[in-house]
């Protein structure tokens, strides 16, 4: 099982990026909408809003009162009278229904109906009035969004209606009520009865006022009678205002969260689908970007003239396709350095031989004249030896070989002082490099030669730094221009503007001593010695790193 | 072929075979050498070489490194083997590795066109004379490595290196590889300081005996090694001994 897993991840890993990003996006869509559709759907029913009369009393009298959804509602008294109070809005199609409830509240009060007043608060600003009524014991709960303001006027008209027009103003027929519940039972049990009277004209068009006092008592009737049979109706959310006799209010309103409950169980999914993805996508995505890094470090050790791996062909394909085109490069340009390698050999090999040629037939001339060419040969044969050392300055580092770089500075600092006039050397002892013996003596000479050359003396140091191991020739010459520390390493380069031999050498000189430097896994470079402003001569630092035992 | 009966006859004018496939050098060289009292053949490539070498007189052979066709290198490999006569090899690649690849391979000396036509003569005398002294006691010349071995320790007459017999390399000065060379040659003998200023500089130097001191201190310490007592010793009222070889 193990193993076939293991086999299986390399497969994966090695699908293009685009399926690997397709694929995840897919995964990361499927589980988010899973979560959240088994979540909703999963989901208990959620306690229905609003509360019972009795809650609003107890409310109203003691202060506050539990409500089913767990919430508090709470009495405040204020002694300005809240504005649906002050401009009841008699017009709105609700108001009978308001004022029904607040018949109800009063007489549950046991206080004046005329000191009760009822506000139901649209649930938000653009819906309309929604009737959100129902009896608790329904497992429905009512929730009839679909029902029109229409409707909702038509059940408390159609309780009215027979009233308005068979009774007057103060009768409460013994009649009514009885008519009344199989109306109302009717418009609770759902949308299959059809409202008695065409609702909408009929309330919309008698003035609320006419009808005021009988709409209000059979209606009370009607809710007592039901109250008897029934569980207790759950009314939508409302405000509610109690004059007391003081003059001041006690109000309640409902109770207002950030989050309604409902609310918060759809953001809980959210939440849960973001703790079940977030560490899935993180680890697929970590595993999608690690061959690109992995890539990105192997290129970044390629090197155009050393023997650097090949980058690994491995991820997905598009990394895989990467390495390729790069390891190609690589070889492309290895196999023009072996070229150019070998062009130089060949050009410096039949120079050489006609050179030679030269030097044999001018054995004859006079001996001033032998002399002046037999310098020019010297001069040419140096030239094509450097050239040859600069192009062939890589094949060092397959020969590299630990040594004793004290004793090294020791011999040349020896050596050197018959043609250089140089101070002691301060030399730490036993400094080991891998190195080349010979190339490191060119370095060195040539270094040595150049502060000669420019500032008479000079003085080899060699310390440590850490890991690495310094040689530095220091002198107290002009120095150089900052703008020149670096191009006098290039191929050619002089100072002079003259190619002038008694100054200068081949002008290939430092180039190769950074090539033979650079070829050792070392550095090369020169920066000027001051003391303030003033440039008080130059320092040649070649580094190499240690070899620590 | 045999060398013995090339050098033991009493060859006055040694025969001298310049190998290489560039003929107007050929001749050059040829032309200079005949001048200056040798007897010269020429051979424009390997196998012409045998032919010639086939008449068993050949002294010396001047050796061109890239040739067409089987190169320098490894015809003087095969002489080597086959204890031929004696090879200067000529490369148009002066680079030091070729060099040093060239003497390990068995040539008894180099030089990297071009030249300087009196020192190809003057190294042709000096290989020939290391020849005839072969056998007797003498310089690094005797035998044909460039590598001298003691106590563990490696001196490479070539690179002036030497190896620690932990295979650290140790540069040497020009002085204090000649003094080394000095003390090589004559293990176990006690040398003044006279004597070795002699052998270093030939008699009547006014060399500075105080400057010998400073150069077999150095030396000393560059041969200092935990396991080793003094491979120089000093010999009180004489001067220095080199430990005997075993």
């Amino acid at each position: 099982m193990a193993k076939s897993s293991a086999n299986a991840q390399p497969q994966l890993i090695s699908l293009p990026i685009f399926w690997q990003v397709m694929g995840l996006s897919l995964i990361v869509l499927a589980l988010a909408v899973g979560i959240n559709t088994w979540w909703v759907i999963d989901a208990p029913q959620p306690p229905p809003l609003g509360y019972r009369m009795t809650e609003a009393v107890d409310a109203l009298k003691t202060g506050q009162a539990k409500l089913q959804d767990g919430r508090w509602l709470r009495a405040e008294t204020t002694t300005e009278a809240p504005d649906y109070v002050k401009n009841p809005d008699r017009r709105s199609r609700q108001s009978a229904f308001q004022t029904l409830v607040a018949a109800r509240l009063a007489s549950d009060l046991g206080v004046p109906a005329d000191t009760v007043w009822i506000n139901f608060r649209p649930l938000h600003r653009n819906a309309p009035w929604r009737r959100h009524e129902h009896f608790a014991g329904e497992p429905s709960g009512g929730f009839l969004g679909d029902r029109t303001p229409g409707d909702h006027y038509a059940f408390a008209g159609s309780g009215a209606g027979p009233g308005a027009l068979g009774g007057p103003a103060s009768g409460a027929g013994p009649g009514q009520p009885g008519s009344a519940p199989p109306d109302a039972g009717q418009s609770d049990s759902g949308d299959g009865g059809p409202p008695a009277p065409p609702p909408h004209d009929a309330g919309a068009e008698r003035p609320p006022e006419s009808g005021f006092g009988r709409e209000h008592d059979q209606a009370l009737r009607f809710m007592q009678a039901e109250e008897r049979g029934r569980t207790e109706i759950l009314y939508p959310a409302f405000s509610a205002a109690w004059k007391l006799p003081n003059g001041s209010y006690r109000v309640i309103n409902p109770p207002r969260t950030w989050i309604e409950p409902w609310q918060e169980r759809l953001l809980m999914g959210f939440g849960l689908s973001v703790l079940l993805i977030l560490p899935l996508a993180w680890l697929l995505s970590q595993r999608l970007s690690k061959p690109i890094v992995a890539f990105s470090e192997a290129a970044a050790r390629v090197g155009f003239e050393d023997h650097s791996p090949p980058v690994l062909a491995a991820g997905p394909r598009e990394v895989r396709a990467a390495a390729d085109v790069l390891n190609a490069m690589q070889d492309r340009i290895k196999k023009q350095v072996e070229s150019r390698t070998a062009l130089m050999g060949a050009i410096a090999h039949d120079l050489k031989t006609p050179l030679a040629r030269m030097r044999l037939r001018i054995e004859d001339l006079p001996e001033k004249t032998r002399d002046k060419l037999a310098e020019d040969i010297a001069h040419m044969d140096a030239l094509i030896r450097s050239a040859m050392s600069f192009t062939s300055a890589h094949t060092l580092r397959d020969n590299l070989r630990p040594l004793d770089l004290s004793a090294l500075v020791e011999s040349l600092a020896d050596d050197l002082a018959v043609t250089c006039k140089m101070d002691p050397p301060l030399i730490e002892p036993r400094v080991q490099v891998a190195g080349d013996t010979i190339a490191l003596k060119r370095i060195v000479t040539n270094l040595v030669e150049n502060a000669c050359r420019y500032a008479g003396t000079c003085r080899m140091e060699l310390s440590t730094h850490g890991k690495e191991a310094q040689i530095s020739i220091v002198d107290p010459g002009p120095g150089l221009p900052p703008d020149n520390l670096e191009t006098v390493f290039e191929p050619f380069y002089r100072l002079e503007s003259s190619r002038n031999r008694d100054t200068g050498g081949s002008g290939l000189g430092l180039s190769v001593a950074r090539a033979l430097a650079e070829a050792q896994g070392g550095t090369l470079r020169l920066v000027n010695r001051y003391d303030a402003d003033k440039i008080i001569g130059l320092e040649a630092r070649l580094t190499l790193p240690r070899l620590v035992k | 072929m045999s060398l013995s009966a090339a050098l033991t006859s009493p060859a006055t004018t040694p025969r001298i075979l310049i190998v290489d496939d560039d003929l107007e050098l050929r001749d050059l060289i040829s032309g200079f050498l005949s001048q200056n009292g040798f007897e010269v053949h020429t051979a424009a490539g390997g196998r012409e070489m045998d032919k010639v070498l086939g008449r068993g007189d050949i002294s010396l052979v001047v050796l061109d490194y890239m040739m067409p066709g089987e190169d320098g290198l490894s015809i003087c490999k095969r002489l080597n083997e086959n204890s031929g006569p004696p090879v200067i090899m000529l490369s148009a690649r002066g680079e030091e590795i070729d060099r040093i690849v060239g003497l390990e391979l068995g040539a008894d000396d180099y030089m990297s066109k071009p030249f300087h036509p009196r020192e190809l003569l003057a190294r042709i005398r000096a290989v020939l004379r290391r020849q005839e002294s072969r056998g007797r006691d003498g310089g690094w010349g005797n035998g044909k490595t460039p590598l001298t071995h003691f106590f563990g320790w490696q001196l490479d007459n070539i690179k002036r290196t030497l190896t620690r017999p932990d295979g650290m390399q140790v540069a040497l000065s020009n002085a204090e590889f000649e003094l080394l060379r000095v003390f090589l040659d004559r293990p176990g003998r006690a040398l003044s300081r006279d004597q070795i200023l002699d052998f270093l500089h030939g008699p009547n130097t006014d060399s500075f005996d105080r400057a010998i001191d400073v150069q077999i201190s150095r030396l000393r310490r560059k041969l200092s090694d935990d396991h080793n007592e003094d491979i120089i010793r000093t010999i009180r009222g004489i001067g220095y001994m080199f430990k005997p070889l075993k």
